[in-house]
Order: structure tokens, then sequence, then C-alpha cells
């Protein structure tokens, strides 16, 4: 017994002296700019033992003598495996992993390892989207991934652009994709009070398996913003400066100038005698001036002398050289537990339009907390924008100070003798820049963006957790009308003067809109890896939405002439002084729910499955139809990861996916959140109210649905010096809702039903090599390029339908244009020649001759490619963005190649001067005596390949700046955004949110100098 | 060991369930802003607000954005000319080189098929509306008369701007709406049998006892305003015989007179309702029509018209007619009112339309005398030191009563139709057009009957075209 004993005895020191036979590794971890990086995974190769960096960046762990190896791994940085010293310490620098093939996707409820994710997603990362000169970030992404079709509608600084996520799968509906920040998503296309600098990474996720999660938001794909998180360590204070010039663009057409133009009207004279326009009423060559006394003669000579000297730059007046600045402050730090991230950002950007601009303040501030079982993370920002705008943006009016701008005569002067604004009928110059100095247009804005989410491990397999969110926003516009003004006078009773008798008494108006939603959701999940093979993780999530909207809107009249834009210049209204305000408002919301499952399983690290199981509901359908179930799955094959592939010494990273599953899209429903019901509204008349029908409605309504298809490759070669990824999809929209065009005899022009089924083909890709790779000097060339087929497979009872200038027609993608084929000027008469239904060239305009050959609006040819070239602390960028095979209706064409407008007493172009005169004239302008209809002549090639963005910086070496003390790091750059367009197109901005050029506010060229600083 | 660990399992799906349960209600939301089908109209009260409803569709003019029968009787006629500063406003119209996409020329189809909805779906519950006293009884009686007779107008509205020009039964009319149908894709009918329903629901409106004979409220339907409708679908249909009962009839439950001098120049500030058998209420919008709010005139009177009249001694020729900023040439018959400059009430029947009706109807069946003291009542109420005239022939007696209509309703949404019902030629002054293309429009043209709306024809597989658009 006692033998056995010391036995035994012996056996656990022999154990423990076994166990001894183990050592201390210990090292540090820095980033490349030698910074200390906390909560980085060390782990020793081959064994199950490993550890985290402190906030110093320092390890300490056990390894077994045996061990040779160190796996270092962290979000965000390249991994590493480093060799374990015999003997002192080890000292590891990480590379920030910026390629297309981050570790991980931020799928919104997760983080997901992306070698085991089995759905279509690109990552953006900070460098890319930060201090771009853009105030609303949907912008900033044009041409940054695969897929990502973004389409600026407007230059006035902060407004959004179109963004579709492979092409457009409803006719009616919403088309926009979901939009996720911090997990909470947000309101669509109102980004202006969010500071894009904030931003660490944006995914675009773009296949069923990807949005799943969103199942009832995300069948238009999800953009998800992730904001910057604190890193543990002494608080890092960063300071981001820019400062530049905004100008306007380039243009591809010339107006006439007074010469030109007085000569045009003499042409326009001879076919139209009767006409009343200079260049005629002065002309020798008028029949009416031919009795009339040389010394009158000798004066219309000089009048006309004198137009022609005049020739106002209306360009000038009405477009701006601006400025441009914008500052952060940012504070990061914390403990192993407790991080924090806090910014303060000042964005001001001067459009290039008079008046136009905006100014933004934010302030945001990140938590992330971590105790052994509690993970806690808040995230918060609030933001002010004030914008100015110009006077009737984007509309076809001669307010409008980008229409103007064209339609202006150049013999006509700004100013009065007086110095005073030449102001009158016909004088569209004058008229439109004074009433910059005679109204207000401008918004506030105010938005508050804030989530809580914690997650408690109950075991160490199950956790419960939790998220709540708020976005909310308010925005107040204010117009002002100045009294007694050319714009208050023009404006009609009871600010104008309607019969001409009085004076316009000016007005005063408010609107303000308020966003609110707000996001409950509980989730409970369960991970385990059983036989270290079968890696399971379950999520059970549920989610209700509420979104609250309201609006409120006055307009006073008879204001103070002393107490400008304010209400309370406003006159109270009377029944003797008719200056009744007038008063509006509405009030609405809905409500979403979510059940969902989501499940991932990994066999042995090869094979990941990725499935999910929902339940939605909306209030904005029908009772009946309101509960939808929605489902996805996928599975990715790690490839590397087989025996056979263990050869493939080139090959650093491949991996396929396939993927299928059903979403849908609660934020497109065209109806809003009441219109499946039959309503009726009320309205006035004879002073009292009345009861009429407001809406259809349609009972019958049901959840617009799209299945996608996905296959990909992920892949790196040489060690990933050529990383990429493929994806072709196929996607099919059913039960997608149409604008009904019905009879007018029902009472009603159209109705929304579910009739269509469009359906989305394509292929993208995603590339980037470094061409040269040395210690100093480093080249890399990236970028993608998406094709998307778009097509309507069906309408359901009918083929097709027009709608405006396009038609809605089975077989044709969405935004086809439908027009009447353009066949030239007959060179006998000077009439316009059309192309009929079956080819015959016919001089009569029909209608019923449109047809549909002129291709779409929405570009099925996408992508952006960069470069970028790095010289010791030297780097240059150089960003492309282009849009291929689409084009759009040229109204500005309409407008300045019409001799209808020039009898209106607006200026052309000069292609003008080749109108038809006389019989045997060879032109493409036809005769003044014909009506100018709309045909294909005005739709045009709007393809285009922009210069978006050059940046040269310069990153100062950490040497020098140890000698300054206070600096850590230092990098000076200067930036050009939107530097140069090549395109066909004849109007001043191929790019535009839809299908028709209407003098839209144009893209601005930026240049700034900026500066990024690191305290220490 | 096992069982905790189920226990804990079993907290996040209870939890899971608590909240999908709790949801289901929450997602049960109502409009605030508009009206429940099932409340909408539950009372006499609620069908009166919704016959006010219909009240409102007849809008003649919606100045706005103007495209009603005011605006296009006039510039599709010899009434108006462009001016130099029209900027492309209703000139296809007036070129007449419209075609069926929607324009100012066809936008009406939508109004009065709108309005026809409108009342037939108060027609179709007005039955089950409970009328507790007789007084609500007699008001939901007077109520339906009031729907049908304005069926009856909207079905003439749409009738005589879509049907061909001249008078031929069997020609393509429009289609006759009598129920609220969201799925309807009606055929038109001919032009017989629209007429023979607005006959029909002419008549059911004047058998109610319900319904005053006189326009005590000018802006509702009377049997005087009944009456003038069944006049002027008469003169339409060429029976001056019946023409010249319903004008009679018109002209005498009316209880008006033909006003003069200061009473007839306060009429069109909506000073009086002299002369109004019916009218349609507009306090907000002002009737520019034929100018811009900026001052700009797009349409002025034309030589023509304004030719007609003798400048000296007529007083409608300066009431309608004059000069405003630089502008020497402009439409002031809408000059405003208590409302507001330019706000004006529109006429819809006037007593001076039924004097011309009746007038035109004698004159039509040779009865040359009555049809000349018609005429001259009229004329000696507008012209200072008027001779009364007299007829030898039944041509000159039905062309100055042409001539009269064209100068008495000018800009009162007549010019156009009068042609078109009559089948002559549109003839402008050559200093009236910029173009011999747009002078003449010759009888019978295709152009007069309107192009129905390229929506329409899209949508309704059984809506036939009219030719050539």
């Amino acid at each position: 017994m006692r033998r056995l004993f010391f036995f035994v005895l012996g056996m656990l020191i022999f154990s423990a002296q076994l166990l001894a036979q183990s050592r201390n590794v210990s090292g540090t971890v820095l980033d490349v700019n030698g910074q200390p990086v906390p909560n980085v995974s060390v782990r020793v190769v081959g064994t199950q033992s490993g550890t985290t960096t402190d906030t110093r960046g320092v390890f300490n762990l056990s390894a077994p003598l045996s061990a040779k190896s160190l796996q270092i791994s962290s979000v965000g940085f390249v991994s590493q495996t480093v060799a374990i010293p015999a003997q002192g310490t080890v000292s590891v620098t990480l590379l920030a992993d910026n390629s297309t093939l981050s570790t991980v996707v931020v799928t919104g409820y997760q983080r997901i390892k992306r070698s085991e994710y089995s759905g279509s997603a690109t990552k953006i990362t900070s460098d890319k989207v930060n201090f771009v000169p853009s105030a609303s970030f949907d912008q900033i992404l044009q041409g940054k991934a695969p897929g990502l079709l973004v389409t600026s509608g407007s230059g006035q600084p902060g407004t959004s652009a179109r963004v579709q996520i492979r092409g457009a799968s409803s006719i009616n509906g919403g088309n926009a994709p979901l939009y996720v920040i911090d997990g909470m998503p947000v309101e669509q296309g109102v980004f202006q009070s969010i500071n894009p600098d904030d931003f660490e990474s944006v995914d675009v996720l773009r296949d069923a398996v990807a949005t799943a999660q969103y199942g009832n938001r995300g069948s238009n794909g999800v953009i998800i913003a992730t904001t910057k998180k604190g890193k543990a360590g002494k608080t890092a204070v960063t300071y981001n400066g820019q400062f530049g010039v905004t100008q306007p663009g380039q243009e591809n057409f010339d107006m006439m100038n007074s010469a030109e133009l007085l000569q045009f009207q003499e042409m326009l004279g001879k076919a139209l005698p009767t006409i009343n326009l200079p260049g005629w009423a002065y002309s020798r060559n008028n029949p009416a001036n031919a009795g009339l006394p040389a010394a009158t003669l000798a004066q219309y000579d000089r009048t006309l002398d004198s137009l022609r000297s005049i020739n106002t730059n209306w360009k000038d007046v009405f477009q701006r050289t601006g400025s441009f600045q914008s500052h952060d402050l940012n504070l990061s730090g914390g403990s192993d537990a407790t991080r924090y991230f806090l910014s303060g950002g000042y964005y001001s950007e001067d459009g290039i339009g008079e008046r136009s601009d905006l100014k933004r303040y934010t302030v945001r501030a990140n938590v992330d907390s971590k105790t052994d079982k509690l993970t806690f993370s808040f995230n918060s920002s609030a933001g002010y924008t004030r914008r100015n705008f110009i006077e009737s943006e984007n509309s076809i009016t001669l307010a409008n100070a980008f229409a103007a701008t064209y339609l202006a005569l150049p013999y006509q002067q700004l100013y009065n003798a007086d110095g005073s604004y030449a102001t009158g009928s016909g004088r569209v110059g004058p008229n439109a820049y004074a009433r910059f100095f005679q109204t207000s247009s401008l918004s506030d804005q105010l938005k508050l963006l804030g989530s809580m989410s914690a997650n408690y491990d109950i075991t160490k397999n199950i956790s419960l957790g939790g998220f709540a969110g708020i976005d909310y926003r308010t925005t107040t516009t204010e117009r002002s009308v100045y009294p007694n003004t050319y714009a208050s006078n023009a404006a009609g009773f009871p600010t104008g003067p309607g019969n001409g008798s009085t004076t316009g008494q000016g007005s005063y108006g408010n609107g303000n809109t308020s966003f609110l939603q707000s996001i409950v959701r509980i989730n409970g999940g369960y991970h385990k890896v059983f036989a270290e093979k079968h890696d399971v993780d379950v999520q059970l999530i549920s989610e209700y939405t509420r979104e609250k909207q309201q609006a409120f809107n006055y307009t006073g009249y008879g204001i103070d002439v002393k107490r400008l834009n304010t209400p309370a210049a406003i006159t109270p209204g009377t029944k003797d002084n008719l200056l009744i305000p007038v008063i509006g408002g509405s009030k609405t919301g809905r409500a979403l729910y979510a059940g969902m499952a989501l499940v991932r399983y990994t066999f042995a690290g090869k094979y990941t499955f990725n499935g999910s199981i929902r339940r939605d509901a909306s209030s904005q359908l029908p009772e009946e139809n309101r509960w939808q179930n929605f489902y996805a799955g996928g599975v990715t094959w790690a490839v590397l990861k087989e025996n056979f592939a263990n050869a493939w010494s080139k090959v650093s990273d491949l991996r396929v996916r396939l993927s299928y599953g059903t979403s849908a899209n609660a934020d497109g429903f065209p109806f809003g959140n009441f219109g499946y019901l039959p309503l009726y509204g009320g309205g006035t008349y004879n002073s009292g109210s009345t009861i009429i029908p407001s809406n259809a409605g349609n009972l019958n309504l049901k959840w617009e649905k799209i299945a996608t298809l996905n296959l990909g490759v992920d892949f790196g070669f040489f060690k990933n010096r050529i990383v990429g990824s493929i994806d072709i999809y196929n996607k099919r929209g059913y039960d997608n809702l149409v604008d009904q065009q019905i009879p007018f005899e029902t009472g009603f022009s159209d109705n929304n039903i579910n009739a269509a089924t469009v359906q989305n083909r394509g292929v993208e890709l995603q590339l980037t090599t470094d061409v040269v790779k040395t210690d100093d000097f480093t080249w890399t060339v990236g970028g993608n390029v998406a094709y998307n087929k778009n097509k309507i497979v069906s309408l359901g009872q009918v083929k097709e339908f027009p709608q405006g200038t396009e038609i809605v027609r089975v077989g044709l993608p969405i935004g086809a244009h439908y027009a009447v084929k353009w066949a030239g000027v007959d060179a006998a008469t000077g009439a316009p020649l059309y192309y009929t239904k079956d080819g015959k060239v016919t001089n009569v305009y029909s209608d019923d001759d449109a047809v549909a050959e002129f291709g779409t609006y929405n570009a099925p040819w996408i992508g952006g490619f960069n470069t970028s070239l790095k010289f010791k602390g030297f780097q240059l960028d150089g960003l492309f963005t282009f849009q291929e095979g689409f084009s759009r209706y040229n109204n500005q064409d309409f407008f300045q190649l019409n001799s209808a407008f020039a009898l209106q007493g607006f200026n052309l172009r000069k292609e003008m001067l080749t109108i038809w005169q006389k019989a045997g004239d060879v032109t493409n302008i036809q005769s003044p005596l014909y009506q100018r209809q709309f045909s294909s002549k005005d739709v045009q090639d709007a393809s285009f390949l922009r210069f978006r963005n050059l940046t040269l910086s310069y990153n100062f070496q950490k040497g020098l700046l140890n000698s300054t003390k206070v600096l850590n790091g230092a990098r000076i750059f200067v930036q050009a955004q939107n530097l140069y367009t090549w395109t066909k197109w004849t109007g001043f901005d191929p790019e535009d949110d839809n299908n028709i050029a209407a003098y839209e506010y144009p893209t601005p060229r930026i240049y700034t100098l900026g500066l990024n600083v690191n305290f220490k | 060991m096992l069982m905790i660990n189920m226990k804990k399992i079993f907290i996040p799906i209870i939890a899971f369930a608590v909240v999908v349960s709790s949801c289901k209600k929450n997602l049960e939301l109502l409009p605030t802003d508009s009206i429940d089908i099932s409340k909408a109209y539950t009372s006499v009260d609620d069908i009166e607000k919704g016959l006010m409803g219909v009240y409102a569709a007849n809008n003649l003019a919606n100045s706005a954005n103007p495209d009603g029968k005011i605006y296009i009787a006039s510039i599709l006629a010899d009434e108006a000319k462009i001016s130099n500063e029209n900027r492309g406003q209703g000139q296809f119209t007036f070129k007449w080189q419209y075609s069926s996409v929607e324009g100012e020329h066809n936008a009406d189809f939508a109004r009065y098929y709108v309005m026809l909805d409108r009342l037939n779906r108060i027609l179709e519950v007005i039955e089950n509306i409970p009328a507790g006293t007789p007084a609500d009884n007699a008001r939901k009686a007077k109520i339906k008369a009031e729907l049908l007779g304005l069926r009856g107008v909207a079905h003439y509205e749409l009738l005589i701007r879509f049907m061909p020009s001249g008078y031929d039964a069997n020609a393509l009319g429009v289609a006759i709406m009598l129920k609220s149908d969201i799925t309807a894709k009606p055929a038109r009918n001919k032009v017989g049998e629209v007429v023979t329903q607005i006959e029909s629901d002419l008549s059911a409106a004047r058998n109610e006892s319900n319904l005053p004979n006189a326009p005590t409220d000018v802006v509702r339907l009377s049997k005087a305003a009944i009456a003038g409708y069944q006049a002027r679908v008469a003169l339409l249909k060429r029976d001056y015989t019946a023409a010249i009962s319903f004008a009679t009839d018109a002209i005498n439950f009316s209880g008006k007179t033909l006003a003069t001098g200061g009473v007839y120049q306060n009429y069109w500030t909506d000073g009086n309702e002299s002369e109004t058998i019916w009218k349609y209420r507009n306090q907000a919008t002002p009737q520019l029509l034929w100018r811009d709010t900026n001052g700009d005139v797009f349409f002025e009177p034309s030589d023509k018209l304004k030719n007609q009249f003798n400048k000296a001694s007529d007083i409608r020729y300066s009431t309608f007619f004059g000069a405003i900023g630089g502008d020497t040439s402009v439409v002031i018959k809408y000059p405003g009112s208590s409302s507001g400059p330019q706000i004006n009430d529109e006429k819809i029947i006037r007593i001076s339309e039924m004097y011309l009706t009746r007038a035109e109807a004698y004159a039509e069946s040779n009865q040359l005398t009555q049809a000349a003291a018609d005429l001259n009542a009229v004329r000696a109420a507008r012209i200072t030191g008027y001779t009364n005239v007299s007829f030898a022939a039944k041509d000159e007696a039905v062309n100055a009563i042409m001539d009269e209509r064209f100068k008495e309703l000018c800009f009162e949404g007549f010019r156009f139709f009068d042609l078109k019902r009559k089948g002559l030629p549109i003839n402008r002054n050559a200093s009236d057009v910029q173009s011999t293309s747009w002078q003449n429009l010759p009888a019978n043209d295709y152009h007069f009957a309107l192009p129905l709306p390229q929506h329409e024809t899209k949508a309704n597989p059984n809506a036939q075209q009219n030719p050539n658009y």
C-alpha cells in the first residue's frame, strides 16, 4: 500500500514536472505607427492556449516547449504567424487590413468571420470613407463596392444620392437599400447630419444570406456603417482638418453670345415676320423697316451695336467658387473593460450656386464595455445641419439659378444705371438673381441617433441579449419672401399684386417634419463546438419597430419690412386684409415585427452553412396578407483547408459561396402607410367641408418578394498580392408592385397591385493587386466592375403601360425611354421628320409612333477603379468611377435647341445658328414654323467616366515627429474631388438620380488641403 | 446539470414568445388623417358634405394649372391670340397640335369621371342613410335630386368635349357611368344613348318636389338650373321646340332678369347675383387663366372678338377687356372680388345665355320675331342707345345670335363648343395668328372631337379613341 502510495505520488510529481516543461513567452504588438494594439488575440499554434494583449499591447503566456510559433490576430489587421524565439520577447507589428477580404463581416446583428460566411458582402474601410469632401456619406460610396449604383441628383451640399444595389427590383416601390448605423436602421436618404469621418467601415450586403437578418427590409441590399470604437490605453487625441474650395464643373455646350443671338433673332424674323425681338425689330432686313427714314435706321443700327457690346456672363453671376472646411477632434481611450470614443465635428461647404451652402455640427459618444459575462455597447450621435438653398432647385422654372444661367439673355444687364436690379417682364437673369436677396430658403435639421445593446452569457454556450435604439430627426424649413420686392410682386396674391395695383406684401413660412424610429430587439444565442469539429451557432431574434412621422407647416403674409426672416413679422390675418395664414400638417406611422432564427454550422472549419427563417409583419398591408415567411440558406467551402490544396503554394485564399433566399422591402411600399385602405378625405368648398373619396385602396395587396441566387468565389494569390472576389447572381422580384393605370371612369387614374416579376441578373468582380511591393515603394491597383441586366418578366394582365417619357413593358428593363424616333430635318421644307412605328419617315408627329429603342436610365455597367502609389511617406491615390450604357432625356436640349424659346425671350445654344432657313439647307435644327416635339433626339447617352478623387498625402516619419514631443503621427494631404468627367452628354452633368435632365444642381469640383494629427 | 441548462435555454425562448404575442396588437394601426370607408357616409350631414364634394369637382377654370372649360373653349376657338409673353402655355391647344397625350385639352375627361364616381358612391348608399325627421327626409330627397342632376351635368360636359362636331345620335359618345366601380373598363356609348341618360337624370331631378325652382342658393342646383341644362341638351340635339320650352322654364323659374349698367359691371366682381342661375364658388384661386402670376400675359383677347363690339356704346367692351401694366389688351372678365384680386366665382349658367339659347331655337324654327325679341332684350341691356333689330331671314337671325353669344359669353367656356355644336369652322383673323398654319380649322375637322387621354386608351381596352389621334 505504501509502495503504491509513493508510486502514485511519484507519478504526480513526475506529471507536475512534465507540466512544467513549458515556458513563458511575452511580447508587444504595435501598429505601423508604433502605437500599442490592445485586445489582440495571441494563440500558440497547435494548442488551445492563448491570451490577448493589454492596453500597452503587451501579452504574456505560457507555451509548451514543443511550441514553435504564435498566431497573432485582431479585427482590422492582417493576421500573422511569428516564430517563438529561443529567448527574449516577441515584437510584432501588425498591418492594417484594408483589403477586400477583411476578416470580419459586420452583418448588423452579428460580426461573423468572413471565412464562415456564405453571404456576398463588401467592406469599405475608413481610409476610403473618411475625409472625402461630401456631406452625405452615400455619395462617398460611389464606385467603391461592386454592384452599388450611386447617382447624385444634386450638387447642393448635403443632398442624398439615389442608391441601388444590384439593379431595381420594383417598378413602383422603392429600390433604395436599408441603411444601418451601429446596428440601428436609420431613415433612408437623410444623411446630411451624420459625420462620415466617424465611420470605421461601411459594409455593403448584397445577397439573400447577407440580408436575411433584415428580411422584411433587406431585399434591396443593406448598407451598414460602423462607427469608430475606443481603443484601450492612454487617451489618444486626433485632429483632422481640411480647407478648400468648391468650383463649378465643366459643361459640354456653348450658349450664344449677344451678337450671335441677335443674328439668330434676325433669322427667326425672316421666317416669322411678326415677331418682336430686337435682332429682328431693328434689322435693316425687316421689311417693316423698309420705309423708315435714314436717321431712324441709323439709330436702329446703334441700338443693335450697343446690345452687341453687352455680353453679360450669367454663369459668373449665378455660379461661384465657394469655400470648404471641415474639422474633427476625436478622443479615444479606456481600459480593457471599458473603452470610449468621443468626437466632435464641424463641416462647412459652400455650394457652387449663389447662396447655397451647408454647415454641420456633430458630436458622438461610443462606449463599449466588457466584463466576464456581460458585453455592453452604447452608441450615440447628434448632428445639427443648416442648409441654404438656391431658388427653385431642380425645377424647370426661371427662378432656378441653374436654368436662369442658360436662359438669360446675354445682351441684358444685371443692374440698372442706379445700381438696382434690372428686374422686369422677360428679364430672366436679373429676375432670378434678385430673388437671392429678396427671399430666404433654408432648412435646419437635428438628427439624434442612439442605441444600446447588451449581451449576457448565461452559460458558456447560451447568451441572452437585447438592443434598443432611437433614430430621431426633425427638419424645419424656412421660406421668406420679402415685401415689396420683385420676388413678392411676382408671387401672386396675397403676396403679390394680382392685378398689378398693390405691391407684394411678402410671406414667411416654416415647414416642420419629424421622423422617429424606435426599435426593440431581444436575442437569445447558443454556441457550441461539438467534438472539436461541429461548430454550431444559433440566434433567436425578436424585433419590433415603430415609426412615427409628423408634419406641420404654415405660411403667413404681410411681412413687416423691418423684421425679415421671422414669424414675428407676420401680419395677423383678418377678413378685410385677406392676409389669412395657410396652415397644414399630417401624421402617420407604421409598425414592423420580425421574428427569426439564424443558424450557422461550420464543419471542421471547411464547410459552413448559414441559414435563416423569419416571420415578418408590417402594419402597411391588409391584415390577411400582413404576415409573411422568409428564408435563406447558403454554404461556404474553404477550399484551402482541404488536403489536396496543400500543394497550392501560390493560392493564399480560396473560398466558394453559394446562397439562395427570399426577402422583402417594407421600406419601399409606394402607397405610404395606409395606402392599402379605401379612404375618404375632407376638402372644402363654398366655405364648408366636403367628404370625398381620396384613395382607391386595394385590400389584396401583399408583400413584394425577392429571391436571390448567388454564387461567389473569394480568392487570393501570391500571399494575397492579388485578392478579389467574383459573384454571379440571379435576383428575381415577384408580386412586385405596379401602379396599374386604370380607366378614368373608375374615378381614379391608377391603383397599386402586386403584378410584376422583375429580374436582375449580373456579375460582379472586385480585384486588388499590389503590382509593385518593396520596402519603400508600393503600387496598388484595384477596382470593381458590375454588370446588371434588368428585365421586366411579367406585368400580370397587361404587357405594357407608359409612364411619363418611359414605358413599362415586358421584356424591357425598368426605366426604358419611350419616344418617337427622330429622322432629321426635311431639307426641302425645314419640317422635322420622324419615323413611324414601321420605320417609314413622316413629317407628322404622333405619340403612337413612340418606340422603346433608346435604352434605360439605369446604367447596366457600373464600377470604379483606384490606384495607389506609396513611396516612403508619400502616397498618391486616384479614384475613377464610371457608369456605362445608359441614357437620359435631356430636357435642357429641349429648351436650348428650340426656337420657340427664343421667341419667348430666352437664349439658346450656338448650334441653333445652323437652323433651317431655305430649301436645300441640310441641318438638324428644324424651321421655327414647326412645333418642336419631344423625340429620340433628346434622349442622349449619359455614360460617363469620372475622375472622382485624386489625393496626394505625406505621412511624417516617426523620427521627425518624436522630436516634437507632442505628436505621435501626422499626415498632410491635398485632394481634388470630381476632377474631370469624360462623357458624350451635352448637359452640365451626366450624373443624376432620375431619367430626365431638368437643370439640376450640378456636381461641384472640390479642392482641399488637409491635415491629420495624432497627439501624444 | 442538464436541467439547469434547459432552464437557461427556455429563458430566451419564453422571452421571444412574449414579444411575438404582444406585437400582433401593435401592428393594427389606423390612419389619423383620412376617413375609413365605413365611417365616410353615415348621416344626412355626411352625404350633404359628399354632395358639396361633387359640386367642388365641377370646376370650369381650374385656374392654378388652367385646363378647364373656360380656358380651353377660348384658346381652342377664335376668342384669344398668343401674346409675346407666352412661353409655350396652351400653344399646342391653340394651334390644334394636340394629341392623345394628356394636356389641358383633355384633362376634363378625368375630372368629370371623378365627379361621377363621387356622386355614384353617394347614390349607392343614400337609401340606407337614416333620416329621422321629416326635414331630414326632405333634405335627403333634395340631395338625391341634386346628385341625379349633377350626373346629367357631368355626362353632358364629357359628351360635348369628346363627341364629334354636329349632332349624330349614332356617333361615338362617352361611357355612361351609373355606379362606382374600381374595376370598370367600359366602352363608349353612342351620343344618342348618352343624351337619353342625361335627359332621364335631369328630368328625374326636376321632378323632385323638394328641389326649389329658383336658385336660392346659387352654388347648388335648382329647377331653373336643371332646365338650363335641359335647354342646352335640346339645342345640342337640335330639338328646338324643347329648347324653347326649357329655356323659358329656366328664365321663369330663375326669377332673374338681365342686368344693366353698374349692376352688370358689379356682377363681374361678384357684387351681385343678378344673372346667376348656377355658379361654381371660387374663393381662393386667382383666375389668371390667360395670364401668369408675375403679370405676364399668355393670351390676349383676339382682334376678331374685340372688333365685334361697338367700343363706345357696348358696356361689355370695357368690362371684359382692359389694360394692365404694360399690356394694353388683357381679358379682365375675372377682375377679382371681395375674396381678392382675380378671384371670382365661375358662372355656369347665366340668364343671358338662356335668352340667347331661346333666341337661337326660335330662329332655327323660323320664329324670327320671337328670336329678335330675345336678342334685342340682351342687346338692350348691354348697349346704350340700342335700337331693336328685326330679321327677314332665318340665316341672318341665326348668324346674329351666334355673334351675340360670341360677345356675351366670351371667356365663359362657350365659343368652341358653340361652333362645334353647329358644325361650323374656326376662322381666326390673320392678325390673331403668327402663321396661317393655325388660322383656320375646317368645319367638322377631327380636332373638334378632343382626343381621349392616352392614359385611358392604354388602361381601358374597351375605350375607343376618336379618329386620327
